[in-house]
């Protein structure tokens, strides 16, 4: 019984240092204690679920129930999916493959129509633009992916839908589903990290390759380059090869194994300015030396159109630049989204560069 | 304050409990009844001032029963003021709604009407407060000395929400003097009686009862019959592992201050009747609506067509107690046409049955009520059913973790059919422990508060399915 009180104590007084859960929780709000809350029941009714939050102890007993969960089931108790041979899925990589966020037909339709819009504009101004779709780690390994989730592709899908509409369109579209598809015969599962859902190494060596061999093509003086010229197999140093297995918070983390890395040849010339608007796949390239020694410092990164992020990861709402004159300097403007974040795409940026112009 | 939240486990339980034992035997009535109230009002802040009154009143009235001329009027205005009490708090919403219904019908204007609040346990300890009037009226029972001894009687905070049903003569001698009964063997029991209830409900019922939600959640249109019989059998299995829990809780609770409350299920599930199951499910109910009900009807001492009327009428009513919907009162009047089917001629047949068989059609008929008692309304009720007799069997996806609790439900509903299993259960719960027992216990105990701890605090806030009665 005395054993209860001891998260209380450590609630009250902290005697002993605990790690926090990693990922990002809304701690649930709670009231003051006043004559009205109280007789209203609000405080109580609040204050319960708050009190949960700030238990003591409460991460180490969290990864307590995890590890059993894992241990006995194999299961996570979050987004979290445990697939076979410890792969780890993001639920909702899985989710678009399903089909569970399809966006209507007419919404693909006017966004794309969007995106010659802005394409033209560009090019009136010397820019070209080009969509780059990151790998979905659920479409490329679904077999690993436990039994209750079906290996079928169900359609239509977005990711289906949007290729095919920017085939249509011509527009330049770089779908690393595909590149990676034909990888697969040579490197297996390794195209992504095991503990992790974004793409390994290689996989963002090769979209910066892309990216700048891209720019390169369209403007008239050499870029640097880094171009892939081979792959090899390393202990993970990225910290986006860990991200789900963070995510799972477990006593003893699971293992993540070796993962592909890019040989590279740096080619000299002029730092490209890129203007990115994308997820969280284009963030990974900030991990490589190689995008330190080709992109230039004043190019311009907006995580979902929201927050321009610079090289050092400051953040800045997009509401205090101009889209225009941002575009008007860059070697190229690149929208990057993977098939998780298609029904987001291309994130009204079109729309809000259109209306600039 | 729900047992399975940690707010209860990890700060009012070691609290009240650390201050109980440490007190003085004398004061440990008051703190009891402290703590029961802060329990209470931290669940019904206003209703508690009521609730106060209403003791009040019960006890002023039965205190002159004895010299009291006509010691019946005292009677009837103590049940009507509690029955009243009720009938205002659990059913005026629904009598409303109903009449405004009707008078729509009817092409009337609906009456306007401000809907009242369900205190939490009204059900239950109106009816524990019933049984101290009514004990005392037939002289089971002489009425208690001190108001704040009636006043615990009715708010003891283990059995205050979601009950069992302990009567007035259950625990009248105990309430006075339990000296004996706060010793360790007792505290042992009943936190180890407690650690099995909360494994009950988190680590089982929680699990069902969420799968019973996603299957009840499926629009009728795409329910295969496949999964509406899973859908109804998770919930079979939850609402027995979450109730029976939260009794195992309460009944643990209360060891360990010294109190015996009555037990409330005794492995309902291999009940081979209607009848039989109502003797093995929510006993102190039963017995209830048996003593202070069905043989003030007038029990068995009446003709063969009254009988079947009043067995079915305490069944109608007993429906009624789980909740003001038409759900609740088919599920009552669904059982108490079964009970009169099986005096009438049911119990009979069953006889010359294999003992196997029915128990599969008591089982089965028990999950049907289920359905109604689940159900969110009639209709809805009525649809579900239809999918479980439309026989389009279809696949099911189940988790390995729900797969795991609903195999360890069914085994714990039905492992009783084993023989020795209940004189073993007996045992386990019930027999002062040894050295080895002892240590056993705390072990398992520990393991099973850290696990559910740790399950809760993952997973959030889950109330209790009786807690609305």
């Amino acid at each position: 019984m005395a054993g209860l009180l001891v998260p209380l104590a450590q609630q009250v007084i902290n005697f002993s240092e605990i790690e926090p859960l990693s990922g990002a929780y809304n701690l649930p709000e709670v009231v003051n204690l006043k004559s009205e809350t109280w007789f209203s029941g609000e405080f109580q009714q609040k204050y319960s679920p708050y009190y949960e939050y700030k238990i003591g102890f409460r991460s180490s007993l969290v990864r307590l129930r995890n590890q059993l969960y894992y241990w006995a089931y194999g299961e996570s108790t979050n987004y979290v999916v445990i697939g076979k041979e410890n792969q780890l899925y993001a639920w909702n990589y899985w989710a678009p493959f399903g089909g569970l966020d399809l966006v209507p037909d007419s919404v693909v339709e006017s966004n794309v129509n969007n995106l010659k819009l802005l394409e033209a504009k560009l090019n009136e101004m010397g820019v070209p633009l080009l969509v780059v779709i990151g790998a979905n780690k659920a479409r490329l390994s679904i077999s690993h992916m436990p039994s209750n989730y079906k290996e079928g592709e169900t359609l239509p899908n977005n990711y289906r839908n949007y290729i095919s509409a920017m085939s249509k369109a011509n527009l330049p579209v770089v779908d690393f589903n595909a590149v990676f598809k034909d990888l697969k015969k040579d490197h297996g599962l390794k195209l992504f990290p095991n503990t992790g859902t974004h793409w390994s190494g290689l996989g963002m060596s090769l979209c910066l390759d892309s990216i700048l061999a891209f720019a390169n093509r369209k403007n008239a003086d050499d870029l640097a380059q880094a171009r892939v010229m081979g792959s090899f197999l390393a202990d993970s140093t990225l910290e986006s090869d860990v991200d789900l297995s963070n995510d799972l918070n477990l006593i003893y983390p699971l293992k993540t194994e070796r993962n592909l890395f890019a040989n590279t040849q740096l080619t000299s010339g002029r730092k490209a300015n890129l203007f990115v608007i994308g997820d969280s796949f284009y963030w990974n390239l900030y991990q490589l030396n190689d995008f330190y020694a080709t992109v230039d410092s004043s190019s311009h990164y907006w995580y979902y159109n929201n927050t321009d992020i610079d090289f050092i990861s400051t953040r800045e709402a997009v509401e205090n630049f101009d889209p225009v004159k941002l575009a008007s300097k860059a070697d190229a403007v690149v929208i990057v989204a993977t098939e998780a974040n298609l029904h987001l795409f291309p994130f009204g940026f079109p729309e809000e560069f259109l209306e600039n112009f | 304050m729900v047992f399975s939240s940690n707010l209860f486990i990890l700060a009012f339980l070691p609290i009240f409990f650390l201050v109980y034992y440490v007190l003085p035997y004398r004061f440990k009535n008051a703190w009891a009844l402290l703590a029961s109230t802060a329990f209470y009002a931290w669940g019904a802040p206003l209703f508690v001032f009521v609730l106060f009154a209403s003791i009040t009143l019960d006890f002023a009235l039965v205190k002159r029963l004895k010299n009291s001329l006509k010691p019946k009027i005292n009677l009837w205005v103590a049940i009507v003021a509690n029955v009243g009490l009720l009938a205002y708090f659990k059913y005026a919403n629904f009598f409303v709604e109903n009449f405004n219904k009707a008078l729509g019908k009817a092409g009337f204007e609906e009456l306007g009407w401000l809907e009242v609040a369900l205190p939490i346990g009204i059900s239950f300890f109106t009816f524990q407060k019933i049984s101290y009037v009514l004990d005392v009226y037939r002289g089971v029972r002489p009425p208690l000395k001190n108001w704040q001894d009636y006043a615990l009687y009715v708010l003891l905070f283990p059995q205050l929400i979601a009950g069992p049903i302990v009567r007035y003569n259950d625990i009248a001698d105990e309430i006075i003097d339990r000296k004996k009964k706060i010793n360790a063997d007792n505290r042992l029991l009943g936190l180890f009686r407690f650690a099995i209830g909360l494994g009950k409900k988190v680590l089982i019922a929680n699990v069902l009862g969420a799968e019973a939600d996603r299957i009840f959640d499926i629009p009728p249109s795409s329910l295969n019959t496949t999964q509406a019989w899973y859908g109804a059998v998770c919930y079979t299995f939850q609402i027995y592992f979450d109730f029976s829990g939260y009794s195992d809780m309460a009944i643990g609770l209360g060891r360990m201050m010294g109190f015996t409350f009555p037990e409330n299920f005794n492995n309902p599930y291999v009940s081979k009747s209607i009848t039989e199951f109502w003797r093995r499910w929510h006993i102190s109910l039963s017995n209830w609506m048996r003593d202070y009900l069905y043989i003030s009807l007038g029990g068995n001492r009446v003709s063969e067509r009254r009988l079947y009327l009043n067995l079915w009428l305490v069944f109608l009513i007993s429906g009624l107690w789980h909740g003001a919907a038409w759900t609740f009162i088919i599920w009552g009047a669904y059982h108490g046409l079964f009970l009169v089917l099986e005096r009438k001629f049911l119990s009979k047949l069953y006889k010359r049955l294999p003992a196997f068989i029915p128990l599969i059609i008591t089982f089965i008929l028990v999950i049907f009520g289920w359905v109604f008692f689940r159900a969110s309304s009639l209709e809805a009720a009525l649809v579900y059913i239809k999918a479980m007799m439309a026989f389009s069997f279809g696949g099911l996806v189940i988790k390995l973790s729900v797969k795991t609790a609903f195999l360890v439900a069914a085994a714990g509903s039905f492992m009783a059919l084993l023989p020795s299993v209940e004189k073993w259960q007996n045992q386990v719960l019930f027999k002062v422990p040894g050295l080895l027992k002892s240590t056993l216990m705390a072990v398992f105990t520990g393991v099973i508060l850290v696990i559910c701890i740790s399950v809760i605090a993952a997973s959030g806030f889950n109330p209790f399915i009786y807690f609305r009665f």
